[in-house]
């Protein structure tokens, strides 16, 4: 499975001209190639088997879910075997703007630490999430003028959609982390 | 036989004053010619059917799916035709929108522009997009999520992306006159003062006869052509952009009262303690400690 998504390194070189890069793979997902961008912060919709490692420490799971890999220094090294897997790229920039921040240091505080944070997702919310990122796939290539702004409320819509569950409390869905 | 199923005025009034936000839809048969007469809300209605809108001096005959923003400083009316008028619509206050953080498209965008054209005709495929959007916000509104109103921003940016990807619908007689063109000029002028960085760069232009004497203009002048576009005298306008930039000081720095007054050119903090009080029924003091 290692590598298999052959595509993955040149769509994340596109970065460097864009500040956000969302891809679709439907084989399983190799992480390995996108973690040295530690410039941009990731987002992974895993959904169906999934081997995370990270550190030597391994998750196994088998449901939806959203991973968050932050900006710190700190790196997972593989997701083997989903069937449907979004990556999302973006960067320090457009983290910091105003317009993405307020919400994702939100739905950060909730997980109340760093490192790569993982959030269990409904089917609701797994169907919604891949819709949004489709829709983002759409979008990521026309030449709009403020497309980074537009990808910034599409990703707040996929942070609000993961912060209704945690602020509510919902047992089963809080946020969980490798070590 | 069209009254029924309609919140009273009050009831829907009191509702957009709370929340300062408001999302429905809108069905056929029903009365919806007094929700589009409200001229102190902002608004963004999707519609299927004929009608047609006046909007500032033009006349516009509108057929099939439409979208279309209006806001509070340039009046328009709304004549239906079409037996079959459905759609979605949105209401929001300036405050609602402006509690988000500033970006240029939402300045670019068809709300804020001045003698712009915010109507946008659709195709079916751009109409059903853009109903699934406000049937979100429909479910969205029902819930009693903590962050609802942040989502319903993202959502109304959505809307308004969708519009600015598109060219407005130039198919009517449009007149530029020299009245629009100074009412163009003096909110430009207006908005350009903004956002306060700091204290050091405080206002420089806050009476009608100081943006008059900037554009070279008789203030006399001014006061008509902005009255014409808009309906509203300069002042007004001038008044409201100041106490909105005091709410957003007021929530989103830590500056003191009297300096925020200072930024905004009073010289007293008292006289900034009045004007606020005057204008919102309550102190500056109150919005920081309903926020902190």
């Amino acid at each position: 499975m290692r590598n298999c998504n052959a595509s993955v390194p040149e769509n994340v070189g596109n970065t460097k001209q864009k500040l956000f890069k969302v891809y679709k793979t439907g084989l399983g997902l190799d992480i390995q190639p996108t973690y040295t961008r530690r410039d941009f912060a990731k987002i992974y919709l895993i959904t169906g088997k999934a081997h995370i490692c990270a550190r030597g420490k391994a998750i196994h799971t088998n449901e939806p879910i959203l991973l968050f890999e932050p900006l710190a220094p700190y790196s997972l090294n593989e997701v083997q075997g989903t069937d449907l897997s979004f990556a999302c790229l973006f960067s320090k920039d457009l983290l910091q703007s105003e317009l993405c921040s307020n919400t994702y240091h939100k739905l950060m505080a909730s997980a109340a630490k760093s490192g790569p944070i993982f959030f269990r997702l409904d089917n609701k919310q797994n169907n919604f999430i891949a819709g949004v990122f489709e829709q983002i796939i759409l979008e990521q290539d026309t030449s709009y003028l403020f497309s980074h702004e537009l990808f910034c409320n599409y990703m707040n819509l996929i942070l609000h959609e993961v912060l209704k569950k945690t602020t509510a409390n919902i047992t089963g869905y809080q946020p969980f982390h490798l070590n | 036989m069209k009254d029924r199923n309609i919140p009273s005025i009050s009831e829907f009034g009191a509702e957009l004053r709370n929340q300062g936000f408001k999302v429905f839809e809108i069905k056929a048969g029903e009365n919806v010619v007094r929700t589009y007469n409200r001229k102190d809300f902002y608004k963004i209605c999707l519609v299927t059917g004929r009608s047609v809108v006046q909007y500032a001096d033009r006349g516009i005959e509108i057929d099939a799916k439409t979208l279309f923003f209006g806001n509070p400083h340039i009046p328009y009316s709304w004549e239906i035709i079409s037996e079959e008028f459905t759609g979605y619509t949105c209401l929001f206050s300036e405050s609602f929108l402006k509690a988000n953080e500033r970006s240029e498209s939402l300045q670019e965008s068809p709300l804020f522009k001045i003698g712009g054209t915010p109507i946008f005709t659709l195709s079916e495929e751009q109409r059903s997009f853009i109903a699934t959007i406000f049937q979100k916000m429909i479910a969205e509104d029902a819930t009693g999520y903590l962050f609802k109103h942040d989502l319903m921003r993202n959502y109304i940016s959505l809307l308004i992306h969708e519009a600015l990807k598109m060219q407005p619908a130039e198919n009517f007689f449009k007149h530029k006159n020299a009245a629009e063109r100074t009412a163009s000029l003096f909110f430009d002028l207006l908005e350009r003062q903004f956002p306060i960085e700091s204290i050091d760069h405080p206002m420089q232009f806050k009476t009608a006869q100081e943006f008059a004497n900037r554009l070279s203009v008789h203030v006399n002048h001014l006061n008509r052509s902005v009255k014409e576009i808009t309906g509203k005298p300069t002042s007004a306008h001038i008044a409201e952009r100041i106490i909105t930039e005091a709410k957003a000081l007021l929530i989103h720095t830590d500056w003191t009262i009297a300096e925020i007054g200072y930024a905004l050119g009073f010289e007293y903090p008292a006289y900034f303690n009045n004007y606020f009080k005057r204008l919102t029924g309550t102190v500056p003091s109150s919005v920081r400690t309903q926020t902190a």
